[in-house]
């Protein structure tokens, strides 16, 4: 059976890196240019959004409906004036779609301040038209359709290079590169069992036990520094510095330390300090054997190997992420292995998180007030990162109304802490309108109801549900009232509120002005802003421009990473809103082979840990930490390290996984 | 443990030493700053060439060492750092002068030489301070004197700066006597109450377990690997493989301090990565046995750990180039060397090792100067390197070597019954090849013409030569044919050494082959006169050449330890508008890497000093002068060169892991 995973694994990692070579070796021969720090190598480009040509002007309307522009009269025109930095390029690109009828076109090309530099005349067609531009700063065009026609622009490009290629020549070149790279592999594998080298290679995994080693060594003496202490001083000790550790990364981010070299190395000294800290108070002298012989040990090592690789060759913004897991995560890891009681490790991250989150609350209450029509942002700066953050303070109330409400003696005070929580919690996400991070909390809930299942029948569960509901009810009655008044008014009334450095007001989609959200804002709430986009049918719409963004970093895809955020849009440098693409960006394409067989494996360990026989208390952590982890990396940034509380809970629970396998193996 | 009882006390003294001269340097500074002591804000020194230099109203005059002024208004312009800004204070030291006071004015000029505004002034023998006028932003400045034609002055030394300058010698002996006893007061009283009041904890100290957690890694993984590597190869393979890494090394070290690869951030990774791979290959190809626990906590070893990771803690602090890449890499792969090296059976061996392999690079070396670098006339010889100074270096290095080979062939022809399976017609070889090493050094060191390097030569010359006459007078009798052949390689070496000294001068022109690197420093003695007529005689012949720094360089130092500082500063100074290494080991170190930095480097070398002292006398296991001549020549060196070249000088590599030679030993046993 082990050697049948083994052997789907294996192929799933040829399959995957024979995708990728052959999405490489295609771009690279559509393009005509080798050039590994850019596969898709075209040139700078810059689209013109869709939302400037899919309005309407004068005589120049978009039917909404059939998604057509329709020109009314004779020489009806549009103007786009763009705001990339770049303004100088060498060609135009238009691409036309539905043409009702020929008819030639003009464009005018204006500078800064709308002086006409120089005009185009071109046979409006459907399909692709490339125009050659003249030198020259452009700011704006103004696009003059001769006749009445109606017809769509699916794009309006300008250019460095000319593209000189289509995209349907591509499944081809794909497809032939894909055979011969397997045909390759297989002439290989052949000839090592040939060579009988195989066999010899495949019998030992000893670098896995020789870094177990290391990391067994390093522990043995730092755990002689705590040997004596207490095992409740010990816990309080854990606490605090997870406690610390969180607020570290809320710090590195919040004050922008990852783009300061010096503090950032600081901040990220003290955060291996404090998870080494909590490595060696929790470290066990056990009998208990540690085999770290799984896919997820070998990916986890492998990713961040290659991202040592990466950040030796590319100097990174954020650096040393590497190092950092594999010097302080590793050992932290294998201190879960060690413990008699790995929950009590589980129980102090959670606590620590849970302190986190109500002194936010504190913070929120005294502090950020409320506006009706704006996003609230709460702890930080974007409603995002604090939607984020509460999806992940979320998992720790779940986790401890999953242990308490089997408890047959449930105090009232644990019950209504727990249930107060979730309540603020689900009153606060609401009021950051985020989608995603909504996505993710209800599938906490999910993971949640789902674990539920087989102690539904049981009278305690029954009766503690039922206190449990009741508590909630008058929890949501105090959110509602007090908790809603105090937000919108406390910090006014005190004059304690405050906007944090280069914090942007976001506010709720759909209105154009701020005095109409306000006045919509009563009517309008997450599940409009939902629905909007479901329905929008508009890719921008829903993702919320995030498209335009994963296709600047798609295109910017390449060998060994990139040094920091991407230039989107605006020549503005912002992060991928996608935990795999960001990876991609930062430490190269092939990281997204041990990447997402991590991903893979935490899901699926996860899963099986809450079936494990030998149950460990708590156990539903790993499950949510990976769902919270992989849901919020869809659309946001949780991936860029030492800046989010998921990203941090997820690899703390990473540990735990580590030696899952190794639990099911014994028994 | 008395020795150790003396180090300590030694390092207390420093200690105390250290902290006064930053007590010392912030209260003349004015104020609490960590990050300048001094907070000296900008200084620009006119170089004391500039103040030899004649105008057409100033005359130098060699003898007397000033100027005599040839006008009623006599001029004189000094250029400053380059940029056109305002200076607050300027300071004159007037050596002597033929009337007092001299009374004239000083002239503010602009970028483009315009005169922006002047000030009068009067200059009496001794130090002067002219207060500037702030508001005038200037490029340069002249001095002129009035109705003072046909009389004398002497500057020595000239200096504008926008804060004022407190420090004279005797105010800051002064203050550092208060100073220092005061510390020192307070640093035994705090050693008092931590005897009297806090024991020894003997298990769990954080020294211990870092030092353990350090070599249990190691030990782990270097047992891993060695294993399977050292272990499954025969001595003689390894000690093959190991020479023909270490001249790889050496070369791939040599070959990216000429190709300016230390100055490159992103180069410099790589080559460091080269380098840290061949050392750690080296290290477990020297894998003999299962490794045991090497005993870490004698100040030799300690002061080694301290200097490496206190290079890279001052990373955390200080943004800063090349510098945390070179002592992660020693941290790394030579803490894994050193390792390796004292769990040697025969530590020897590697010695050895590295000896042939030096002398396989420096034939190489030798060869590749024959042909490819010519010496220039009036131009010191850089060899193989980039400077005369890095020659010089390389060339006691090698010194040592040949004299350390020199020295145990005596010794074993001395022993020669005791020892089986001697090749007593080799004798004449090794002599030959030994003396012809020796010779060659002697002649690269002069041809670098390298004072220090000259002075440290003849002085390792006289230590070395009472021991190896007394042996052969003890033991003429067993030396006869060793002395005969010495005398016969004498000769013979002689004539190649004639043949290198022709081959250099002539044959990389002959051939055309000669080679020049990038940002190759060319200095030259001749100035003034002696300049302009060998100019005459060899039109552009000096094109590129910088005069010896010899005058320069005091006021190089004092502008390095001006800036000294808690934790150091990237890249190097700019004096006299051209960035300037230190000259100095121990300002480079402080400026780096901060202030007390001093303590483990001096530690360090103290430590190499006395350890190859016992080696040299009376250990009789690891018998040799190599390591007390190799602490010696880099002790002198660091007064007044730039030693410390990271990863880029055999000497520096040599040097730092000669401790894997001379520290350890079984942790169990010496505990």
């Amino acid at each position: 059976m082990g050697s049948e995973v083994n052997r789907n694994l294996k192929f799933c990692v040829l399959l995957m890196i024979g995708i990728i070579f052959s999405g490489i070796v295609t771009v690279m021969y559509l393009t005509e240019s080798i050039n590994l720090d850019c596969f898709y190598d075209v040139g700078d480009m810059y689209d013109i959004s869709s939302s400037y040509y899919k309005s309407s002007q004068e005589n120049w309307l978009y039917d909404y409906e059939k998604e057509l522009t329709v020109t009314q009269t004779e020489n009806a025109s549009c103007y786009f004036r763009f705001d990339d930095n770049q303004k100088n390029w060498n060609y135009l690109s238009l691409e036309i779609k539905n043409l009702s009828d020929n008819t030639r076109a003009e464009i005018e090309f204006l500078g800064e301040n709308d002086e006409l530099l120089y005009a185009s005349d071109f046979e409006l067609k459907n399909g692709r038209t490339v125009l050659p531009l003249q030198k020259g700063d452009i700011y704006a065009i103004n696009v003059i359709v001769r006749n009445p026609v109606s017809f769509s622009i699916e794009k309006i490009q300008f250019r460095e290079k000319m593209q000189n290629f289509e995209w349907r020549q591509a499944p081809g070149v794909f497809v032939m590169v894909l055979v011969y790279y397997f045909l390759v592999v297989l002439l290989i594998i052949y000839l090592l069992r040939y060579s009988g080298r195989k066999k010899h290679l495949s019998s030992k995994n000893l670098w896995i036990e020789i870094l177990q080693k290391n990391y067994i060594c390093v522990l043995d003496q730092c755990g002689i520094l705590f040997e004596r202490f207490s095992s409740l001083r010990r816990s309080l000790l854990r606490r605090l510095t997870f406690f610390a550790g969180m607020v570290i990364v809320y710090f590195i981010l919040i004050r922008g330390w990852y783009w300061k070299l010096l503090a950032q190395r600081k901040a990220v000294l003290l955060l291996a300090c404090c998870v080494l800290l909590i490595a060696a108070l929790s470290w066990e002298r056990t009998d208990k054997a540690v085999r770290w012989k799984n896919p997820l040990v070998y990916a986890w090592t492998a990713t961040w190997l290659m991202a040592i690789i990466s950040e030796f060759v590319i100097e990174k913004d954020i650096k040393n992420i590497g190092i950092f897991m594999l010097g302080a995560m590793g050992p932290l890891y294998m201190v879960w292995g060690k413990m008699k009681k790995p929950e009590r490790l589980i129980r102090d991250f959670l606590t620590a998180l849970r302190w986190f989150y109500w002194i936010s609350c504190i913070f929120c209450f005294f502090f950020r007030s409320f506006a009706p029509g704006i996003r609230y942002s709460g702890i930080y700066s974007n409603p995002n990162l604090f939607a984020g953050f509460l999806a992940t303070a979320n998992i720790a109330f779940l986790i401890f109304l999953d242990e308490n409400l089997s408890k047959e003696r449930l105090k009232w005070h644990i019950l209504l802490e727990n249930v107060l929580g979730l309540v603020t919690i689900w009153g606060f996400l609401r009021l950051t309108e985020s989608v995603t991070s909504l996505a993710a909390y209800t599938l906490e809930w999910a993971v949640f109801m789902w674990k539920q299942f087989p102690t539904e029948k049981k009278t305690v569960y029954k009766k503690n549900l039922r206190n449990a509901l009741a508590v909630s009810a008058l929890s949501m009655l105090l959110v509602a009232t007090v908790g809603k008044w105090g937000l919108g008014s406390v910090p006014d009334a005190l004059g304690t509120d405050f906007l944090f450095q280069g914090e942007q007001i976001y506010s709720i989609s759909g209105a154009p002005s701020l005095s109409l959200e306000v006045e919509a804002a009563e009517q309008i709430g997450i599940s409009d802003r939902l629905l909007h986009k479901v329905t929008s049918g508009e890719w921008n719409a829903l993702f919320g421009g995030r498209n335009g963004v994963w296709k600047e970093y798609v295109r910017n895809w390449n060998l060994l990473g990139h040094a920091g955020y991407q230039e989107c849009f605006i020549g503005k440098k912002m992060h991928a809103h996608n935990a795999l693409l960001q990876m991609i960006h930062y430490y190269g394409i092939f990281i997204s082979v041990p990447y997402l067989i991590m991903l893979y494996y935490s899901l699926k360990y996860g899963i099986k840990i809450i079936f494990n026989k030998n149950q460990m208390r708590m156990n539903l952590f790993f499950l949510l930490s990976t769902v919270n982890y992989i849901v919020q990396g869809l659309a946001e940034d949780v991936a860029t390290p030492y800046l989010y509380i998921s990203w941090l809970t997820y690899y703390i629970a990473l540990g735990g996984m580590f030696h899952q396998q190794i639990q099911k193996t014994e028994t | 443990m008395k020795e150790n009882r003396k180090l300590h006390m030694f390092l207390l003294v420093l200690t105390g030493m250290l902290i006064s001269v930053m007590l010392v340097m912030m209260r003349m500074g004015g104020g609490v700053n960590f990050r300048d002591f001094m907070s000296a804000g900008r200084v620009y020194d006119i170089s004391p060439v500039i103040l030899q230099n004649d105008s057409s109203t100033w005359k130098y005059d060699k003898e007397k060492q000033g100027y005599w002024l040839l006008s009623d208004k006599a001029m004189k312009r000094f250029g400053l750092d380059g940029r056109e800004r305002t200076w607050n204070h300027l300071y004159l030291t007037i050596k002597q002068t033929s009337i007092e006071p001299l009374t004239g004015m000083v002239r503010y000029y602009g970028k483009d030489k315009r005169k922006l505004y002047q000030q009068p002034i009067e200059l009496y023998k001794g130090k002067n301070a002219v207060p500037l006028d702030e508001t005038v932003p200037m490029a340069g400045l002249a001095l002129v004197f009035q109705g003072a034609e046909g009389e004398f002055v002497s500057i020595s030394e000239m200096q504008v700066r926008t804060t004022p300058s407190w420090f004279t010698i005797p105010h800051f002996l002064e203050l550092f006597a208060a100073a220092f006893t005061g510390v020192m007061t307070v640093l035994v009283s705090l050693l008092f109450l931590k005897r009297r009041f806090f024991r020894r904890q003997r298990e769990g100290r954080v020294t211990d377990v870092l030092l353990d957690s350090l070599q249990a890694g190691i030990q782990v993984t270097g047992d891993f690997l060695g294993e399977r590597m050292g272990g499954r190869i025969s001595v003689f393979q390894r000690e093959s493989i190991r020479k023909l890494l270490f001249s790889i090394l050496f070369l791939w070290m040599v070959a990216g301090n000429t190709a300016g690869w230390l100055r490159n951030k992103s180069l410099f990774r790589y080559h460091v990565l080269v380098c840290v791979l061949l050392l750690l290959v080296i290290s477990f190809i020297s894998w003999e046995k299962p490794l045991k626990k090497q005993f870490w906590k004698s100040p030799l070893m300690k002061s080694w750990l301290t200097i490496w990771l206190g290079v890279i803690i001052c990373d955390l602090f200080v943004v800063r180039g090349i510098e945390f890449t070179a002592g992660m890499g020693m941290l790394l792969s030579g803490s894994v060397f050193i390792f390796f090296w004292q769990n040697m059976e025969q530590r020897d061996r590697m010695l050895k090792d590295i000896m042939s392999a030096l002398e396989i690079t420096f034939f190489i070396g030798i060869v590749y100067c024959m042909a490819f670098r010519i010496k220039k006339p009036a131009i010191d010889y850089n060899g193989m390197y980039k400077s005369p100074e890095e020659l010089a270096m390389y060339a006691i290095l090698m010194m040592v070597v040949f004299l350390t080979r020199m020295d145990w062939l005596a010794e074993q022809n001395i022993n020669e019954d005791l020892i089986s399976g001697q090749n007593k017609e080799g004798i004449f070889f090794a002599c030959f090849k030994n003396i012809l090493g020796g010779a060659i050094s002697l002649f690269l060191v002069l041809r670098s013409n390298h004072t220090p390097g000259i002075l440290i030569f003849v002085l390792i010359g006289i230590m070395y030569l009472p021991g190896i006459i007394r042996k052969f007078y003890r033991n003429a009798a067993k030396c006869r044919k060793l002395f005969i052949s010495i005398i016969a390689a004498a000769i013979l070496s002689y004539g190649c050494t004639y043949v290198i000294f022709v081959s250099t001068k002539y044959l990389p022109e002959i051939l055309d082959l000669n080679v020049e690197y990038q940002q190759e420093l060319f200095t030259t003695r001749l100035k003034g006169e002696e300049k302009e007529a060998f100019i005459l005689q060899y039109p552009g012949s000096l094109h590129g050449t910088r005069l010896k720094q010899k005058d320069k360089l005091p006021v190089i130092w004092r502008n390095y330890a001006r800036r000294l500082n808690l934790f150091g500063h990237g890249g190097s100074l700019s004096v006299f508008r051209v960035i300037l290494p230190a000259y100095s080991g121990y300002l480079d170190m402080a400026f780096h890497h901060g202030l007390f930095i001093l303590l483990p480097y001096a530690a360090f070398q103290i430590s190499i000093i006395l350890e190859g002292a016992g080696c040299a006398f009376h250990r009789k296991d690891r018998k040799n002068v190599c390591m007390w001549f190799l602490g010696i020549s880099y002790l002198c060196f660091s007064f007044c060169t730039n030693v410390e070249i990271s990863w880029g000088h055999p000497m520096w590599l040599c040097y730092y892991l000669s401790a894997g030679y001379l520290g350890g030993g079984d942790r169990e046993f010496c505990e």
